[in-house]
């Protein structure tokens, strides 16, 4: 049997629609942060919009679920309801949407970060340094959940292979196995957005 | 957080990709947290909304249309049977309005008794251990009867409750109607107010208050108010205790409540229901938008949900948000 690109969020979109609870809670877990995190930015930082929009958009995507075919990721697809519902506030705002300048928000790059789901590279792309950490942590997000979080846990607050695996609730080898996909993806979605970059261009070497 | 507090431990192959991985990682520093108890909150109206579309999809894929169907046609056949068509007086004291498992007429051989069957004065009703129904009743008021429930229709302002529990509600305008009394064997209740509940117990009969009040006929007459509860034991003794209007204890008459017909009504007939049956408090962050609910019309249908399951269903097509704190159902325009 085949399986596309995104036999994982489908098995998900399935599993919901029988009333799984537990994926109801792997797929509130994965996607609300990031959800939340991208109206933010769109919102002006008004924590109290982006939280209503989310819910809106979470329970609108709901009430569709079934008619997820599966031919974007499932970030992409609830990401379109969730520029929907963005849109519609500032609508009834009667205010335009702020000009945010988000480089994610340019169609190349935009396709580069749904291809990551799926590894690809696609997109040139120059990368302007005041821009890097809203592009790293956009591609983090973009990620499947479990990459972004080992990376962070890893480079950002430290922790061994051993601690990272107890945090995944897998052995020491699956969690060295999951963080070199996890670099291998991060890297892929990375350069696709910023071909070129030079770390030593941002002003620090490597440790 | 000490970004350097402890230095990864894979230099090996590959190195110089990590290095870069983990100097832009650090550079970026971590992604914004989401506030815990907004993700409560998100999560807690997310996962009603997801759970109640998971039940009407099951009753969907049941057959409920055709089900409705054949209970409209057993209620037609039902009121129109030559054996009742003889004795039938001039109107019905109620119609079944819902109902989830046998509910049957004791007086009429045992007879089940589908939606839209008409009930007369000396009709005897019985739920199954499973079953709850709900009727309408002449003048507009509305009863439900919990599990394992057994009455009598006395005449059009009383019953009398043989065991089980009753909920009346006579639709918000106290005073407008003539007194409802509920009668047991252990007193009456009757009816001061618009929403209670009688219910037979082994040992005690309780009463329970949500609106209004509700005059126990004994002795000495006992009255209880909203947002209390009422027990006379076998002895005569009586407690009472608090009760909030939307106790979960109340959940069984939001179960047994009948459909609200969504078409065609509008944004503010449908709340008014909703907080009718769920003892919410509607609130509109601004007077423009209370004002301007009575104007929404309303599409579409929320057949299979209860009552406290409808709002998410239908506020956001209606590009409203909403939240529930305290029994307050705050409703705001984006």
């Amino acid at each position: 049997m085949q399986r596309g690109p995104y036999h994982a969020d489908r098995a998900l979109v399935r599993r919901l629609l029988a009333g799984d609870q537990p994926a109801f809670e792997h797929f509130f877990a994965a996607y609300f942060p990031v959800l939340f995190r991208f109206a933010l930015k769109r919102l002006g930082h008004d924590a109290d919009a982006a939280e209503e929009v989310v819910q809106s958009t979470l329970c609108k995507a709901i009430g569709k679920l079934a008619t997820y075919r599966g031919e974007a990721a499932l970030l992409t697809w609830l990401c379109s309801f969730c520029r929907h519902e963005i849109s519609a506030t500032f609508r009834q705002r009667r205010r335009a949407p702020q000009e945010l300048d988000l480089i994610e928000e340019a169609p190349e790059v935009r396709a580069a970060l749904e291809s990551l789901a799926r590894g690809t590279e696609d997109a040139e792309l120059a990368l302007r340094r005041r821009e890097l950490a809203n592009l790293v942590q956009t591609t983090l997000d973009h990620l499947p959940p479990r990459y972004g979080d080992a990376l962070e846990w890893k480079y950002i607050e430290g922790l061994s292979v051993k601690e990272i695996g107890a945090r995944l609730q897998v052995g020491p080898k699956a969690a060295e196995s999951l963080l070199t996909r996890a670099r291998q993806a991060f890297r892929d979605g990375f350069s696709s957005l910023g071909p070129g970059l030079d770390p030593s261009g941002l002003g620090a070497a490597p440790r | 957080m000490d970004q350097q507090r402890r230095q990864p431990n894979d230099a090996a192959p590959g190195a110089p990709d990590r290095d870069l991985v983990a100097l832009l990682l650090r550079l970026a520093g971590p992604r914004p947290e989401v506030p815990v108890e907004r993700a409560r909150r998100v999560k807690q109206a997310v996962q009603e909304h997801w759970a109640g579309q998971v039940r009407t999809r099951r009753r969907r894929r049941l057959g409920w249309s055709s089900a409705a169907l054949t209970a409209a046609a057993a209620a037609a056949l039902w009121s129109l049977g030559p054996s009742r068509l003889a004795d039938r007086p001039a109107a019905p004291l109620a119609t079944v309005a819902s109902v989830t498992g046998p509910l049957v007429a004791v007086h009429s051989n045992g007879d089940r008794l589908p939606v839209g069957a008409p009930l007369y004065p000396g009709a005897v009703l019985q739920t199954g251990p499973d079953a709850r129904a709900a009727l309408a009743l002449s003048g507009g008021r509305s009863m439900r009867l919990d599990h394992g429930t057994r009455l009598a229709l006395d005449s059009p302002a009383s019953i009398v409750l043989h065991a089980g529990a009753v909920y009346l509600d006579s639709g918000g305008r106290p005073g407008q109607r003539a007194v409802f009394e509920v009668r047991t064997d252990r007193g009456a209740a009757r009816e001061l107010g618009t929403q209670f509940e009688v219910r037979i117990e082994a040992e005690a009969l309780r009463v329970r208050v949500r609106e209004g009040a509700v005059e126990l006929a004994r002795d000495q007459p006992v009255r209880v108010e909203a947002g209390s509860e009422l027990r006379v034991d076998a002895d005569g003794r009586i407690s009472r205790s608090a009760l909030s209007p939307h106790d979960p204890s109340w959940q069984w008459v939001l179960e047994a409540a009948p459909p609200f017909e969504l078409e065609g009504h509008s944004l503010g007939a449908f709340l008014a229901w909703v907080g009718r049956e769920t003892g919410w408090r509607i609130r509109f962050t601004d007077r423009e938008l209370g004002a301007r609910v009575a104007a929404i019309e309303l599409h579409g249908s929320i057949a299979g949900l209860t009552p406290d399951q409808t709002p998410a269903a239908v506020l956001p097509t209606c590009g409203l948000s909403h939240r529930l704190l305290d029994g307050v159902l705050r409703i705001d325009s984006r």
